[in-house]
Order: C-alpha cells, then sequence, then structure tokens
C-alpha cells in the first residue's frame, strides 16, 4: 500500500510520500517536498513529485486562509433572508475594535446588495406564522442567475425550530440549479453566528474549487479522483462533501488525536504558528467574525514566521503586530523588501532542503544588507546581536503564549520549526514535558487518512 | 524584548470576560470595561469583599450593590481569592462582572458564594433562570486562576517583581503623557437642574481633574470608585492607549471630586437606578473637556447614550433590550452603526428575544433619516428595532436625557434615540415613570441615536 499525504497552505504546499512497511505501519519514502505555490502549481508539480511513484489514495489537508484575505469574499454569493432582518447579517457583524469612541468592524462577509427579503415567518416556537410563497422566489432566481450569481444561502429566522421553509427554499434553488448553503444548527449560538457560518462556507468554496481542481489535475491519471480525500472537522471525506469551513481545521483535529497524551500541541509550521488544545470550542474567532464551528480548541500565536520586524519608537526593533504574507515573501526570498521573522532563521533554512531552493543568494545578501541598515539605525549596532536578541524575543514570545494558553501537562511541539526551536523552548519552559516531534504535516495526514481507511 | 509581567498575564487571561479587576497585595493591578463603570467599581468590591470576608483559595463573594463595589441594574459581580497572603508573597484577588438580565432591580448585599470548596446552593437556587449564566463565570474565573498560579508564573506575583513592574508602568506613563500637549481647560455639562464641571490640567506629566462646581445629584449619581473608574477609561480610550487600568492610572492621572457632589454621591443615595444614563453623562463631559484639550484630531461627539427598554410579561423573566447609537465620524471616516459594538456576551439577537419574550420581530435595520444636513462627515446612523406583541405587556423605556456640553463649533448635534408604540395604527403614549402598558398586537418601534458628524 502507497499513499499521498499533502498539506495545502496559502502560500506552500507539502507532499509526503509514503510506503507500508512489512509491519504494516506507513513509513516516510523519500523527504517531504514543499512546493511554493505562487510559483509551483500543484497541476505542474505534482507529477515531477510523483515520478514513478504508484499511489492508491491521497490525503489532503488545507489551510488556505491567508489567501483568502486578497480578495472580498462573497462577492458571488446571494443571502435569501427573512423579509425585514435582510439587513441584519451586516448590522450584526462582530467588532474587530470595540468601545465607545473608535469601534471598528469586522471584514464584510458578503456583498450588501445580494441580500434578498422574502416574506416567510416561524416563531420560536415552530410554528408557521406567514406561510413561505414560492412565487416570490422566482424573480430572485432570475436576478441571481443574469448576474452569474452561483451560490445562495438561505437565512430564515427560527429555522432550528421548524426548518420547513428553509428546506423549501433550498428545493427551489437546487432545482434551478445553484449551490445551496444551509446554516447549521447550534443551540448555544445565535442566528448571527449560524449565518456567517453558511456565508463562509460558501465564500469559501471557490477558493477550495481551485485548489481541488489544481489538484486533480496534478493526480490526473496518476489517481482516480475517488482516491483523493480532504479532512474537515469530522473526518476524511470525498471533496464533495468536505466542509469547507471544518477543512481549515482538518489538521488540528489530525494533530490532537495522533498525541493522545498531549495536553496541547504547538503546531510550528512552514507558513503559521498556533496551539492546538484539547479543551473543545463551539465557536471561531474567524477574521469575519465569530462562528459556529465545533471542535478542538485553536490559538494563533501573535509571533508568526511572517510578524513584521521593525523599530520601534525607543530605537529598540520589536516583534510587530503586523503580519505580512508569503507573496512577495521574506527579504531571503529575494523580492521582499520587508525585514519578517522568517528571515531571523534563514542561515539556518539554507540547510533544509525544502525551501532553500526558494532562497537565492542575492535575497540572503539583501538581508544582510537590511540588518546591516536596521543595526545602524536602532539601539543594538551589532548585527549579530541583535539577530541572537530577536530570536530570543520570538522564543520568549512563543513560550509565553503557550504557559497563557495550555493547560499543564505535556506539550507536543510539532511542525517545520520544531527542529530549530525546540530546543530553545525547552529551556525557556523547564518545568513542563515536552515531546519534540518533526514528522512532516503532510506525513501525519497520510497517517491518519490511511488509519481512516483500514 | 518581551516582557514577562503578571499585568499582561492578567490581561491575556481575561480577554473573554465583560468586565475584570485584578489586585495584588491591595493594590489594582489591572482592572478593565468598555463603559468604564466597573473597571472603577470592582476594585472597589475586592476592598469590601476581603475586608468583610477572611478569603481564602477558591472563595468567592457575589455581590451586586453599586456603593459596595456591584455593578448595579441588570448585572452581577463575583469576587475570588486566587492566593491567600503568604509571608513575603501577596494576596491575589480577581473580581469579573457578568450581564445577569433576570436580576434587575434585585437588592442583594455581599454574599459568601463558596466558602472552602463548597457552593452555597440555596443562593444559587434563589438566582433563579442566571444560575447556569453564574456558573459558567465561575467555571471561567477558576480556569484563569489555575492558569495565573501555575508553577511557570509563581515568579511573576512576587512582592519584588510586582514592585518592579509598578514602578516601570508609572515610568512609561509619565513618558507617555509627558508627549501629550501641557495646558488647562475647562469644561460643563448641562443636564436638567445638574451640571457636571470638569477642568482637566496636564502639566509636568500629570493629568488631572477637577470636578469643583460639579452639583449634587437630584436624578443621576455616581458613587467615587465609578467616577474614578469612567474618568480614567475614557481618557485612555481617547487616547488610544490600552484600556485596561492599573496602578500608575491612579498615581498619574488624579482627580479632586468634593464629597456630596453627583459624582462623589453619599452612600445613603442607591445610585443604581440610573447608574448607566449617570456613567454616560460623565463620560460625555469628560470627552467635552478632551474635545478642547485634544486637537490632534478632528472628530464628532460620542453618543453614550444607548436606546434601552426591559419588556416584561406575565410569568417570565425581565428582558433588557439595548441598542447602541452609532459612531463618531472623524476627519479621515464617517461613523458606522452596529449591534455588536459594545457588549461583550449580551449582543442583541432577534432569535433570542423571540425566543425569551412573546414578540415577533418585525424589522433590524438602519434608521434612514439623515443625521444632519450638509454634514461632512456623517456619524454612524441609529439602529431601528421593530417588533409585534404577542401577549400584553409592559415596557419601561430609559429616556435619554436632555444634556448640552461645550464642544467645537464644527461638530453636529447628535440625534437621540426614540421610541414608538402604535396601535391599530395609532401612537400611544406612555406614563410619566417612562413605563408603557402594551396589548396583543402592538408594535413597538425603538431607534438609537446618531454618532456625531462633522459640518
Amino acid at each position: 500500500m502507497q499513499v499521498i499525504g499533502i498539506h495545502i497552505g496559502s502560500s506552500f504546499a507539502e507532499v509526503c510520500l509514503m510506503r507500508e512497511n512489512s509491519k504494516g505501519q506507513l513509513t516516510q519514502a523519500g523527504e517531504p517536498v514543499y512546493l511554493y505555490l505562487p510559483r509551483q502549481t500543484l497541476k505542474s508539480s505534482l507529477p515531477k513529485v510523483l515520478s514513478d511513484f504508484k499511489a492508491d489514495a491521497a490525503f489532503v489537508t488545507t489551510q488556505f486562509l491567508e489567501r483568502l484575505f486578497d480578495f472580498r469574499l462573497g462577492g458571488s454569493t446571494a443571502q435569501v433572508v427573512t423579509s425585514g432582518c435582510e439587513n441584519w447579517p451586516f448590522l450584526g457583524s462582530s467588532a474587530s475594535q470595540r468601545g465607545w469612541i473608535h469601534p471598528t468592524k469586522t471584514q464584510p462577509i458578503a456583498a450588501r446588495e445580494l441580500s434578498f427579503p422574502v416574506d416567510e415567518r416561524i416563531d420560536s416556537a415552530g410554528r408557521v406564522i406567514t406561510p413561505l410563497d414560492e412565487t416570490s422566489l422566482h424573480p430572485i432566481a432570475e436576478k441571481l442567475k443574469s448576474s452569474e450569481i452561483k451560490r445562495v444561502c438561505i437565512h430564515f429566522l427560527n429555522a432550528p425550530a421548524n426548518s420547513a421553509h428553509q428546506n423549501q427554499a433550498a428545493e427551489f434553488f437546487k432545482t434551478q440549479g445553484f449551490d445551496v448553503f444551509v446554516p447549521p444548527t447550534c443551540a448555544d449560538l445565535t442566528e448571527a453566528h449560524r449565518w456567517r457560518r453558511s456565508t463562509l462556507e460558501a465564500s469559501f468554496s471557490g477558493t477550495f474549487e481551485e485548489i481541488r481542481a489544481d489538484l486533480e489535475k496534478g493526480l490526473e491519471g496518476l489517481l482516480p479522483t475517488e482516491a483523493i480525500f480532504f479532512r474537515d472537522r469530522g473526518n476524511f471525506q470525498a471533496p464533495a462533501k468536505t466542509s469547507r469551513v471544518g477543512s481549515l481545521f482538518g489538521l488540528d483535529e489530525i494533530l490532537v488525536s495522533h498525541f493522545p497524551k498531549a495536553t496541547a500541541v504547538l503546531d510550528l509550521g512552514l507558513e503559521s504558528w498556533r496551539l492546538v488544545t484539547r479543551k473543545k470550542q463551539s465557536s471561531w474567532e474567524s477574521p469575519w467574525g465569530c462562528i459556529e464551528a465545533e471542535g478542538s480548541t485553536r490559538f494563533d500565536l501573535r509571533c508568526q514566521p511572517t510578524s513584521l520586524l521593525e523599530k520601534d519608537s525607543a530605537g529598540d526593533v520589536v516583534i510587530h503586530p503586523k503580519k505580512e504574507g508569503f507573496e512577495p515573501g521574506p527579504l531571503c526570498f529575494g523580492r521582499g523588501q520587508k525585514f519578517l521573522v522568517f528571515d531571523l532563521f534563514s542561515e539556518d533554512l539554507q540547510q533544509h532542503g525544502g525551501v532553500k531552493q526558494q532562497m537565492p543568494e542575492s535575497g540572503v545578501a539583501k538581508k544582510e544588507f537590511f540588518l546591516t541598515t536596521l543595526c545602524r539605525n536602532s539601539r543594538t549596532k551589532d548585527p549579530a546581536k541583535l539577530l541572537k536578541r530577536l530570536r530570543s524575543d520570538v522564543l520568549e514570545s512563543i513560550a509565553w503564549d503557550v504557559q497563557v494558553h495550555a493547560e499543564e501537562g505535556p506539550l507536543v511541539i510539532h511542525g517545520f520549526f520544531a527542529p530549530l526551536l525546540g530546543a530553545g523552548l525547552k529551556e525557556l519552559m523547564p518545568d513542563r514535558e515536552i515531546i519534540l516531534n518533526d514528522e512532516a504535516s503532510a506525513s501525519l495526514t497520510a497517517k491518519a487518512g490511511r488509519s481512516h481507511q483500514s | 524584548m518581551i516582557r514577562f509581567e503578571a499585568g499582561l498575564l492578567a490581561e491575556d487571561l481575561s480577554k473573554d470576560l465583560h468586565s475584570w479587576c485584578w489586585m495584588v497585595g491591595g493594590q489594582l493591578l489591572r482592572s478593565h470595561c468598555l463603559t468604564g463603570l466597573e473597571a472603577g467599581l470592582l476594585p472597589h468590591g475586592i476592598q469590601i469583599a476581603t475586608q468583610f470576608f477572611p478569603l481564602k483559595k477558591g472563595d468567592l463573594v457575589l455581590l451586586k450593590d453599586p456603593q459596595v463595589g456591584g455593578p448595579g441594574r441588570d448585572r452581577l459581580a463575583l469576587v475570588q481569592c486566587f492566593r491567600e497572603p503568604q509571608g513575603s508573597n501577596p494576596g491575589v484577588f480577581m473580581a469579573s462582572g457578568f450581564y445577569a438580565p433576570t436580576t434587575l432591580g434585585m437588592k442583594l448585599p455581599p454574599i459568601p458564594l463558596r466558602v472552602n470548596g463548597e457552593v452555597n446552593e440555596a443562593v444559587m437556587a434563589a438566582l433563579g433562570p442566571c444560575e447556569p449564566r453564574l456558573r459558567k463565570e465561575i467555571a471561567s474565573q477558576d480556569r484563569i486562576r489555575d492558569l495565573a498560579m501555575k508553577k511557570a508564573f509563581q515568579s511573576l506575583w512576587t512582592e519584588k517583581a510586582l514592585a518592579e513592574e509598578t514602578s516601570r508602568e508609572k515610568r512609561d506613563m509619565k513618558e507617555k503623557i509627558s508627549e501629550l500637549p501641557e495646558g488647562e481647560i475647562s469644561a460643563e455639562l448641562v443636564c436638567g437642574k445638574e451640571l457636571i464641571r470638569v477642568r482637566l490640567e496636564v502639566e509636568d506629566s500629570q493629568i488631572n481633574f477637577n470636578f469643583t462646581g460639579t452639583t449634587a445629584g437630584s436624578i443621576h449619581a455616581l458613587p467615587l470608585a465609578a467616577t474614578s473608574g469612567i474618568v480614567r477609561s475614557t481618557v485612555r480610550e481617547w487616547l488610544g492607549w490600552p484600556r485596561a487600568l492599573s496602578a500608575a492610572c491612579a498615581s498619574q492621572m488624579s482627580m479632586s471630586t468634593p464629597t456630596g457632589c453627583m459624582l462623589n454621591a453619599p452612600s445613603k443615595n442607591s445610585c443604581e437606578e440610573k447608574l448607566g444614563t449617570s456613567a454616560s453623562l460623565l463620560k460625555a463631559a469628560v470627552e467635552a473637556a478632551l474635545h478642547r484639550w485634544d486637537r490632534r484630531v478632528n472628530r464628532g461627539l460620542t453618543n453614550y447614550f444607548d436606546a434601552k427598554a426591559i419588556l416584561q410579561f406575565a410569568d417570565r423573566a425581565p428582558f433588557s433590550i439595548s441598542i447602541p447609537s452609532g459612531s463618531a465620524a472623524t476627519d479621515a471616516s464617517e461613523g458606522q452603526s452596529f449591534f455588536d459594538q459594545r457588549a461583550l456576551g449580551m449582543g442583541f439577537s432577534p432569535e433570542k428575544l423571540e425566543a425569551s419574550c412573546p414578540v415577533l420581530v418585525e424589522q433590524v435595520d438602519e434608521r434612514k433619516e439623515t443625521t444632519a444636513a450638509k454634514e461632512k462627515s456623517t456619524g454612524g446612523p441609529g439602529l431601528v428595532l421593530s417588533f409585534r406583541l404577542l401577549e400584553p405587556g409592559k415596557l419601561y423605556w430609559e429616556n435619554p436625557p436632555l444634556y448640552r456640553v461645550t464642544g467645537k463649533k464644527e461638530q453636529s448635534a447628535l440625534q437621540s434615540s426614540e421610541i414608538e408604540i402604535l396601535r391599530k395604527g395609532t401612537a400611544v403614549s406612555g406614563n410619566a415613570d417612562g413605563s408603557f402598558a402594551l396589548e396583543k398586537g402592538d408594535i413597538v418601534t425603538l431607534r438609537s441615536g446618531s454618532g456625531g458628524g462633522l459640518v
């Protein structure tokens, strides 16, 4: 039995080829391969990576959140809402900064002009007050078709008490050829959270489908599409059945179940650093506001590989709360213009087969030059000392987040940066049992998939 | 350099709570509340609780009355001992306030709720429908205690570390204030027969507030602890500083508040009835002074008066509705309006309203009336909520007070919140005490006001 494990992020995809040994265990058939997606597509790169590897199945986890920030969500998603509440999804948005004087909203999740009121009403006990007249849906469908809108969310008040109207409208739009999304039922959360969840599900769909199509083309002729499985919060699924929002959490669930004795898993991935704990949560504070999303608790660390390093007013270079992306990326990638946390580790990473090809000599020289210039204008004049201090700040910041957010107990440090930062973190948290795991995420994905299949 | 400090830990661990306060060794470590009200009341609550009850680790005291540090009205607060004082290790205490609408009007003295691990179940039962919320708050506090007091953080809770932290903070805050313009400015807020007079002085890295000349309260009143929290929180929010208060805030932001005036009400006044409105009036007065002093950013007046109503039906707990007013405009941006901009954990939901009361929501929207003619930057529009009564009931409407402040001329007037009740198409007027007797089929429309614009 041979399988492929793939973890697809916003800018990188990690591919691991796995082979079953004589004891029936999956082992890596080679080093994991890292594809830099702005330059290498899955479609063109996967055939080269696989070469003559004959796989029986591919198991995929995704985490493409950053990619979604690049464009406004919901441009092609419509909402059909109980009349009188058609503006509620926009007024009930979460605050990204609360307060009296300068409150700010989270990013809009959908377009207001694509919210359509429908006369229907069900009360909190589930009694029908105003029946849904299906003929009122026809003009909406016509308008959506003429605007080439393909996805429709049905948001009716009190649908969890009686879903008759919701089902009727969903059926109507399905027969009209639309992709229909209905909110999940969750007793603890309000309609705002549920509606936001289904709108996100619909809005993520486009990006998910792009990834899926790219992947399927990359595996064309090597693997039938029925043998490709995506992991969402529940389990591995055929792509069509995978929850788009849930797929962002697939790896979290794999990590928690792969290390059953750990209180928390610190995932120091190539693109993002986060802490996943065993504690369950019913909601997720997404960049678009709180949504219904049950599963293990995830905390995104304050310091990320793409955190900006900048001089503060006192002349000290500090880790800035602002995060950049991998496009154009850190200075050492050659095209970036900003000094990022990733750059602090570029020397060590040059030895790493996975990303060294993304770091041309000119990029590394650029980083050195930038560091020297930064030193000239900051309080620490020696580049080596500054580098050492900033690396220690990164470790302290991570340790602080772990100590604050993880209950006492064993901690697993996993991911791309685990071999680089693990020892330092162990020193900073002497009271905690720390287990280092340098296995690639794609390898864990493959093992979880294989175990699910068997 | 990453700072490992008890204050930062307290902020990190408490960030999901609505209002919270940490006291260590009898000194304020951090307190926070969006309105500022409980940021001042909770430290007082911890002092009262520790003065009257010898709290041991894990013991809890329940607070309600604002004169003894409780949050009053429709809220409750819990004080917990995280660590008793032991030798050179100072005692660590935490308090948090939360929304408990069914306790509206309930009078409660401070009550020990958990002693030696035993919860007073009789008190729990007496609190009725808010019991699950109370248990949730206890669980949150217990989790925070376990995280804060674990071995890894023991070095942060020593007298030495805390003293160093406090002196560092005072130094930082002095530095920050020294960057602000110096000067002296006065402002007044008049509301009926009541007057709040503010003199703001910034000098020698110190901000001083003098409220001499403020009248005694006839309708509105605040305990001194509340005044302190509101003033300091408003200044910090205005300056864009982190809003949690610390001991440094008290030392670098002094206040002179004559005894007996409405901002330092004697304890015989309950203060509870108009606590929220009184807090909003004080914030508006402080902001009027800040507008005249800090002219770096041109901005409209903040509307601190949300549309507030309480619905009551037979055999049901009262339900309070609060619809936020729009936010103020600045030169750079127009104001916004959205429902969940202030109250963490008490956000409005049409389904929640219908599940709690026999009503049917007919409309949730933005107010369509323009806030003022020819505004350069418009304030955030108010919101509108309409619902139909399915059973007879009663509604209490908190009228926004008619007040006037000394502001800048380029600011437009605020639009205030309104209520409208229609019975078979005809408007119904309320009683003198602000209550309305409602009949089945009545349509109630609540509208919140706009934020200030710039003309």
